[in-house]
């Protein structure tokens, strides 16, 4: 990566943060939450490396942070799961055909149908020919060759405030996530995207440990910091630990991430909740939806947003790339003002960090991803008084930096802990924090452990991890998938303490082990020694 | 309709465990002996110390032969009971997996929620909680209560009698936790659990980890080399406001904390929107508009030859082994035609029909 020169006034920073919990469930052919991960393929990290292709095809100037958390990188890379995904395209290309037979007297149906149809054959096309399956390997290319700048993220996602009253816990988290990325993108993390922005001071340290070079917090991790920051949230800081810290600006965020002011909510826009897997007759759809019955999502979504009412319109395509055009060139409007605001006042050039879930895009926001396609070709060609830049490049512009201590912060709603802390979620930590010690304890009594012992000794630190996947507390609080999440979390909790009952065992179950590692099969290089305090 | 589509969609979600729960106990059970929950105690009552009685976990054995029974739920919740007010009561846990109930290793935890709230969780064991008994004398062990002492011990090197102030809470049980109204971000605290006699003496049973509380506000602390007038500090703090089109001039250092409360109230953060797990709870709330929606589709289907060729409105159809074919349209208001046309593989026959459906409202 080249740093950018020219006469810009400052930078943009989008950062996008793909995630998901480690779902892979190889006892069931057909497994609901497994679709997560297969919606978002189609709906995000397929048409995302579409859009880098066409970047880099046309030579765009682009900038842009990614990161592929690790418990995402492992699905990715899962065998098992890639089957299931081709499968998953398969059945729903043969449902998009149906579609487009079904929709033959309603031509705006119909032209939906057929986009649904070309869009699945691509993605197939581009998973199983294009990419022969590794779509690791796909965004690596665009790191290596290109302006993509990958970071890593803790493990399984695990809420490092909450762990961290065992510091070794926070370790094996960070390091655990900054070894999965040096295997799968064969370089060391440049930085790490703390999950859920989770800050609280001295985490800095493990992240310093490790190598990595910068972490992004919520806007009040650096507003609220000590002493107090000179460039609010618009330069890069540096902690006592030597790490770089950037912190998210509020207004762009707010123009995406909000349903109301937010560029989503437009009534152009494709209408997430209307889906044909509730829609359809029951006989029509029932291949394609739950083998028992249950309706879901099939991804086939028809409406437009339209307006406040449930009286929905068909969707135009056509209509709605435009209106992402015009957020793009409005995104890009607002922060040349917000640039040129900054610009004037500063002695260096300002640094604005937008970073959203990547999923929002395409996934929530359908249109998301042209809009980001959009607005890379605008910046570049459009206006000159800023551009994209990465973390990384912006360090190397401006390697001198104010030393403060963030404050603790989440980018979670009320900016604390309480979505990962309340009465639908508080039990789980007295088991994450007791398999946690545990974990610690019989590292301490078994530091060289071979054989079976040692592949016990993994298992464990895998269970342990999994079961510190903040996904789970995410899914209690919210209500969505609760009874799913308690299972995830018990289910983990039980299988670290079976293995650890066979820990000191001289006739270890065997079998029971290779059960439990067929399925947890989560970062097959864990080294156990991670808990070595 | 819809709502039944939602209760299926339930049931769906809690039927799978139970089928897992099949397939694992099968496993479990020829596992059993073999299975430890080491730190668990066999099945001894709390001694009442005039305090509310609990209920304790049965052993480990026991505990796995009734998870199917659901019975783990209620105390579950009974040991940590919600201290928020729920939407809906919480469904049944459906585990095919058990896990500890508790783990009586005498330690109590802190962790806080935001700046002015942290939660303690503890579990005391009856030989711990004996041994202290024991100590106190037979006249202080009348009207004793157990409670937690929260103590401010901000930049100390806490040794128990150096806070800098302390309070105490009444609790119900050895094995339990609390939300803590600590009120003062940026604090270190520290919190023990203990019986107070009724002479005012503190028998400790744990002490906690000490836990600093974030910090909450813009610092008054001034970097010297990074020095910038307040003025000049908080005309960039204004950019903040640009969509609500108020004036960033007229903002001060007054109206920062306001800014942030309405920048927590408001829902930019993770997880409302784009995650891919959210949005059912988000479709409750969006489909409480009563409505009616009617559809009417056809289903064209037929028979010929096996090896014929066959068109549907001119394109064509593909044929099952035995010669059927079958098409399902969404018809809107209109007359429609259907004309199917089949020819037989040798091109000599040719036979057309052509059904005419109308839909009226």
């Amino acid at each position: 990566m080249k740093p950018m020169q020219g006469n810009e006034k400052g930078y943009l920073c989008i950062v996008l943060h793909a995630h998901l919990p480690f779902v892979r469930h190889p006892e069931y052919a057909d497994f609901l939450e497994e679709r997560w991960f297969f919606e978002a393929l189609v709906d995000t990290y397929l048409p995302l490396l579409k859009v880098l292709e066409g970047w880099q095809r046309d030579n765009i100037e682009y900038g842009l942070t990614l990161n592929i958390s690790p418990s995402l990188c492992n699905m990715l890379a899962d065998d098992h799961l890639k089957d299931k995904f081709v499968k998953h395209l398969n059945k729903t290309i043969e449902l998009c055909n149906k579609e487009v037979e079904r929709t033959h007297f309603m031509p705006e149906f119909n032209r939906v149908a057929r986009m649904y149809l070309d869009r699945y054959s691509q993605c197939k096309d581009m998973f199983v020919n294009k990419y022969n399956t590794n779509l690791i390997r796909a965004f690596r290319h665009f790191q290596d060759h290109g302006n993509l700048e990958i970071i890593t993220c803790a493990a399984t996602h695990g809420f490092l405030p909450l762990m961290k009253v065992n510091p070794t816990a926070v370790r094996a988290q960070v390091k655990i996530g900054v070894e999965s990325y040096r295997k799968h993108f064969e370089r060391n993390p440049p930085g790490i995207w703390l999950p859920e922005c989770g800050y609280d001071e001295g985490i800095d340290k493990f992240l310093a440990e490790e190598g990595i070079r910068y972490f992004l917090v919520e806007t009040h991790g650096i507003l609220f910091s000590e002493p107090r920051p000179k460039y609010g949230v618009f330069s890069s800081y540096y902690t006592k630990n030597g790490i770089a810290v950037l912190a998210r600006d509020v207004e762009s965020s707010k123009s995406v991430w909000s349903s109301k002011e937010g560029y989503p909510g437009d009534y152009n826009y494709r209408e997430y909740y209307r889906d044909i897997g509730f829609d359809l007759d029951t006989e029509y759809i029932k291949p394609y939806i739950s083998p028992d019955g249950a309706r879901i999502f099939t991804g086939l979504k028809y409406y437009k947003i339209t307006g406040p009412s449930l009286n929905k319109e068909p969707y135009n395509y056509e209509n709605a790339m435009h209106k992402a055009a015009d957020h793009a060139s409005n995104f890009m409007f607002n922060r040349e003002k917000q640039v040129e605001y900054l610009s004037a006042m500063f002695d260096r050039r300002p640094i604005i960090v937008a970073p959203y879930d990547a999923e929002l895009y395409g996934h929530w926001w359908f249109e998301g991803v042209n809009f980001l396609d959009f607005l890379a070709r605008k910046i570049m060609y459009d206006q000159k008084t800023f551009k994209m830049i990465t973390p990384f490049n912006y360090l190397k512009r401006y390697p001198k930096n104010q030393v403060v201590q963030p404050a603790a912060s989440t980018w979670g709603w009320k900016g604390y802990n309480e979505v990962w802390l309340c009465g639908d979620n508080d039990w789980i930590y007295k088991h994450l924090h007791k398999i946690s010690d545990l974990m610690v304890e019989v590292t301490k009594k078994y530091p060289y452990a071979d054989g079976i012992r040692r592949r016990i000794l993994n298992q464990m630190a895998r269970e342990v991890v999994l079961a510190q996947s903040s996904d789970w507390a995410f899914m209690m609080k919210t209500g969505a998938f609760t009874e799913y999440a308690k299972k995830r979390t018990c289910t983990h909790v039980n299988r670290f303490f079976k293995l650890l009952g066979q820990l000191d065992s001289s006739y270890p179950n065997v079998e029971l082990l290779e059960d439990i590692e067929s399925k947890d099969n989560i970062f097959p290089e864990i080294d156990y020694a991670v808990y070595r305090e | 309709m819809k709502n039944d589509d939602k209760k299926n969609n339930r049931s769906k979600e809690s039927q799978k465990p139970s089928d897992l729960l099949k397939t694992l106990q099968k496993k479990i059970s020829s596992l059993r002996k073999g299975a430890q929950f080491p730190s668990f105690k066999k099945n001894k009552k709390d001694a009442s110390i005039s305090i509310q009685k609990i209920a304790v976990a049965n052993s480990s054995a026991e505990r796995r032969g009734t998870a199917q029974d659901n019975g783990y739920n209620a105390e579950l919740y009974k040991f940590n009971p919600p201290k928020e007010q729920r939407i809906e009561a919480p469904a049944p846990i459906v585990t095919d997996v058990s896990i500890p109930e508790r783990y009586s290793d005498d330690r109590i935890i802190i962790m806080y929620r935001d700046p002015w709230w942290i939660y303690s969780y503890w579990d005391i064991s009856e030989e711990r909680k004996n041994g202290v008994i024991n100590t106190i004398s037979e006249n202080d062990r009348q009207n004793m209560r157990l409670l937690i002492r929260v103590y401010d011990v901000t930049g100390k090197d806490f040794n128990g009698y150096n806070a800098h102030y302390y309070f105490d809470i009444d609790v119900p049980s050895l094995n339990a936790n609390w939300y803590i109204n600590t009120n003062h971000p940026g604090r270190s605290f520290c919190v023990e659990i203990g019986f107070l006699t009724a002479a005012g003496r503190f028998y400790l049973l744990a002490r906690s980890n000490v836990l600093k509380a974030p910090r909450y506000g813009i610092s008054s602390i001034i970097d010297e080399l990074w020095m910038l007038p307040d003025e000049e500090f908080f005309k960039i703090l204004n950019r903040w406001c640009l969509h609500t089109r108020s004036s960033f001039e007229e903002k001060n250092e007054m109206h920062w904390e306001t800014f942030f409360e309405q920048f927590f109230k408001s829902q930019i953060s993770s997880g409302e929107f784009s995650s891919l797990f959210s949005f059912i709870g988000k479709e409750e709330r969006r489909r409480r508009e009563f409505f009616l929606e009617v559809w009417t589709d056809v289903i064209v289907y037929g028979r010929t030859m096996a090896d014929a060729d066959v068109t549907l409105c001119g394109k064509k159809v593909n044929l099952s082994k035995e010669g059927t074919f079958r098409a399902h349209f969404t018809l809107p208001k209109g007359k429609f035609n259907f004309p199917v046309e089949a020819t037989s593989n040798d091109k000599i026959d040719t036979l057309k029909l052509t059904p005419i459906v109308e839909r009226k409202e």
